[in-house]
């Protein structure tokens, strides 16, 4: 008997330019957690995809309990006991929650028996500890539940493995508790978990084993219980990386933004507060507290019933993006896929569209200062492309992620939004960002941070708003907070 | 280990080749094959004819495949086209050639506003949109002419008509000037890029701060422009207007567009490639007919190769993912 459930062999895949896996064993014991780790680019993703069927290897083989086996597809995949969340989601904008729970994979029913279904659903979602009407469009959806309705696909299937593809990269605290309560009780019924996770604090929580890749190699196979966290940074980096949150020394000067009172029936209850030259604003709270929300009136890309807006002491009126931009606002959205990146741009193109003006001589565009901005870039924030001109669908998602930042970097707004920024990047590239982002503010630009990593709003913000159901609650210096300091507030 | 991969490097450059030139290539492949069996294929006045057939319809799948890239697409061209030729000539025989030509262009600009208006501000759905102007804007036209063609006598028109450089008329000659234009305009401006932008994924275009609206209205700005050129054109060519010219119209230059391989999708794409859609066109119908297929046998052929085009287009997309 093989104690092994799962072993791939030699797989090699490449890609136009990109070998994404050279030749890689990997091996997943039965009813263990087993965590695939490694910086943007490395080749997670591309394994979990070839394992679950959905890409095809150049060469290698694989064994599910001991025999040679062929996946075909993703519903043979399904078949034979395999599923996956997927990094970026898979969902139906148009269909419900329930219906894209149930009707995506082979469970599909001839006969769709709506009341079952929907009982169904709203059981599978109550069990990672959230209801929401499962009648309701996934389109509408914020993206930390679209990322609990993928999970909740993945649970309806009854796998043998689950690969998890950074499923908490949008979730707070509170909710990957109840994922994490959810692996535990998986694993006791004996499936195996491969999870996938930038977070390696959370390895260390659930997972039994951690394989490390770097640049499509296996480096490294691991026991948790023997291995530290600055271990296996250094494995996955080739070298030791900071992973402190780097300090500032300017203070922030005077007043740029000013929000008052700004309301929207349901979703914003009178938000008010100031936004200073130099300064970086945390805002933290649980999923839905309104964080989006907020940012999104900011921008000009949601309406506000009643307050206003002064920037630099007069009051703007916001009625669209476009004007966010001309009162040099700018925004990096949360969902890159959705709201970011136009996926069949090049990665120039979507890095120099918010700022065209920049790029032209004569009124035309300039391909050679196009190609020195994206160079300029990729060099900056090390994204991992074969070339500027790689279509950003073909990246791996911190690289996406790398691309949004940038294009809004070059869009040169004064006030930069980051809702979610660091969401998918890895540990070395995070405290590079930081370092960025403290650049940014000693040029005299200031930022509103969005995260659901605490650490992070903590260790960044000068100050930090704290969130509850549209409602600020209270505010902290950055300095001095803590994580129990903020969950205070929110329960009060 | 190394060689392996180059190898295969290779391989994909060919294969992705292949896909992107497949339609070049069996174009190529069919001329040879016509000059070869049928030697008036190969002659001047049969290329110049060609040319000048697809320079017409050619202007409007410029539009058209700015249109598709904007994530859009206009029906009405057809009807917008067939209005140009009756206004024109009647407008030429009673103000003139001059009024006539400027009139003309500003009713066809006028009929895009209208459509972009009820698409890009009170945000209906461009097929019901277009489907409805293009009913309304037919009617229109058979109401001015009373449905018989009208004819024109006007000198200067018949003279430029007659205008031709070895052959090559007018026509032919600013089909080549608009390819330049939009060539330059698509690749090469903000306006273009923005385009692209709009079609390729318009929430994110809208989350950039692009005026997404303004171009989803100018599309169709665009599209009635040049259905009122081309129909001017062909006014040109056969001194007449007719509310039955460029009926056709529109699903022509959809076939171009896709043929060329603009995807449906939007976002992508280029009137560099519309050409070869539209050569596609021009020398597959010209050739059955110099091979003697009848007329109606042609339409159903035209149809089919839209059909397999776009579903080549789709597999070669689900392909890629
Ligand atoms: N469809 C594709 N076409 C071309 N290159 C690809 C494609 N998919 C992945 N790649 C490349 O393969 C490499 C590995 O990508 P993969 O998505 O597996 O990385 P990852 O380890 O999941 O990274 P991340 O942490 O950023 O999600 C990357 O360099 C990526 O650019
Ligand atoms: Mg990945």
């Amino acid at each position: 008997m093989n104690e092994y459930v799962l072993e791939m062999k030699g797989i090699t895949k490449t890609f136009p330019g990109v070998i994404a896996l050279d030749n890689v064993s990997f091996g997943v014991k039965k009813g263990e957690v087993h965590a695939l780790v490694g910086e943007n680019g490395a080749g997670k993703s591309t394994l979990m995809k070839i394992l679950n069927g959905v890409i095809k290897a150049n060469s290698g083989e694989m064994y599910l309990d001991g025999t040679k086996t062929n996946i075909s597809g993703v519903n043979d995949a399904q078949d034979k006991g395999l599923s996956i969340i997927f990094q970026e989601f898979n969902l139906i904008n148009t269909l419900s929650v329930a219906e894209n729970i149930f009707l995506g994979g082979l469970n599909r029913p001839k006969i769709v028996d709506w009341r079952n279904m929907r009982i169904k659903a709203q059981g599978l979602l109550k069990s990672l500890g959230f209801s929401f009407d499962v009648r309701r469009v996934v389109g509408e959806l914020s993206t930390a539940e679209k990322q609990l309705v993928e999970i909740a696909k993945a649970l309806s299937f009854n796998s043998k493995i689950i690969v998890m593809d950074e499923p908490t990269s949008s979730l707070t605290k509170s909710e990957e508790k109840m994922l994490f309560k959810i692996i535990k009780e998986l694993k006791a019924k004996g499936v195996t978990i491969i999870y996938i996770s930038h977070k390696l604090e959370e390895i260390f929580e659930i997972c039994d084993t951690v394989t490390v890749l770097r640049d499509g190699k296996v480096i490294d196979v691991n026991p948790v219980s023997a291995i530290t966290k600055d271990m296996i940074i250094e494995k996955m980096v080739g070298r030791t990386v900071d992973v402190e949150y780097p300090k500032r020394t300017i203070l922030p000067g005077e007043k740029v933004m000013e929000v008052k009172n700004l309301y929207r029936t349901k979703i914003l209850k009178n938000i008010s507060f100031d936004l200073r030259k130099g300064e970086i604003l945390g805002i933290a709270g649980l999923v839905g507290s309104g964080r989006t929300e907020l940012a999104e009136a900011i921008f000009g890309a949601e309406r506000f019933d009643k307050g206003n807006i002064k920037i630099n002491g007069k009051v703007i009126k916001l009625r669209s993006t476009r004007d966010g931009k001309a009162n040099s606002i700018g925004m990096v959205t949360e969902d890159r896929k959705e709201t970011g990146l136009v996926l069949d741009f090049s990665v120039t193109n979507n890095i120099t569209i918010t700022n065209l003006n920049n790029v032209t001589s004569q009124r035309i565009l300039n391909s050679r200062k196009e190609k020195d901005v994206a160079k300029r870039f990729i060099e900056e924030l090390k994204i991992k492309t074969p070339s500027h001109k790689q279509e950003v669908v073909n990246l791996s998602g911190g690289n996406q992620q790398k691309v949004v930042l940038a294009k809004w970097l070059f869009s040169n707004a004064d006030i930069l939004i980051l809702d979610e920024p660091t969401r998918g990047i890895d540990v070395g590239a995070k405290y590079e960002i930081y370092c960025l982002m403290n650049k940014l503010v000693a040029e005299g630009k200031s930022i509103i941070m969005i995260s659901s990593e605490l650490p992070e709003v903590l260790g960044m913000s000068d100050r930090i708003l704290v969130m509850h159901e549209g409602e600020i609650k209270g505010e902290l210096l950055g300095e001095s907070a803590s994580g129990e300091d903020v969950m205070q507030m929110i329960i009060n | 280990m190394k060689s392996y991969s180059i190898t295969n490097d290779i391989n994909n450059k060919l294969v992705i080749f292949l896909k992107k030139r497949a339609v070049t290539v069996l174009l190529l492949a069919f001329i040879v094959f016509m000059v070869i069996s049928k030697p008036s294929f190969y002659s001047w006045g049969n290329i110049t004819n060609i040319l000048t057939e697809m320079s017409v319809y050619g202007i409007v799948a410029f539009a058209m495949t700015v249109a598709i890239i904007g994530g859009e697409f206009d029906l009405s061209a057809s009807s917008i086209f067939g209005w140009a030729t009756v206004f024109f000539i009647s407008i030429t025989n009673t103000l003139g050639l001059i009024p006539a030509f400027f009139l003309t262009l500003i009713s066809g600009i006028l009929m895009g506003m209208v459509n972009g208006f009820l698409v890009s501000k009170v945000k209906l759905n461009a097929f019901v949109v277009t489907l409805a102007t293009m009913t309304i804007i037919k009617g229109l036209t058979f109401f001015y002419t009373g449905g018989s063609p009208i004819n024109t006598s006007n000198e200067t028109l018949i003279a430029i008509g007659a205008f031709n450089v070895a052959g090559i008329t007018l026509t032919p000659i600013i089909f080549v000037i608009a390819l330049i234009v939009f060539i330059l305009i698509l690749a090469k401006t903000r306006f273009g890029r923005n385009i692209y932008a709009t079609g390729g994924n318009y929430h994110v275009a809208k989350l950039t701060g692009i005026n997404v609206d303004y171009y989803k209205f100018i599309i169709f700005v665009i599209v009635g422009f040049c259905s009122a050129l081309a129909g001017i054109l062909l006014c040109v060519r056969v001194q007449a207007g007719s509310a039955l010219y460029g009926k056709d119209l529109a699903l022509y230059a959809v076939t171009a567009t896709v043929i060329g391989g603009t995807s449906l999708s939007g976002g992508n794409g280029g009137v560099a490639k519309t050409v070869i859609g539209l050569l596609v066109m021009s020398v597959l119908f010209n050739a059955l007919t110099l091979l003697g297929v009848e007329g109606y046998f042609q339409q159903l052929i035209r149809g089919i190769v839209l059909i397999a085009v776009i579903i080549i287009d789709t597999v070669i997309k689900k392909k890629n993912k």
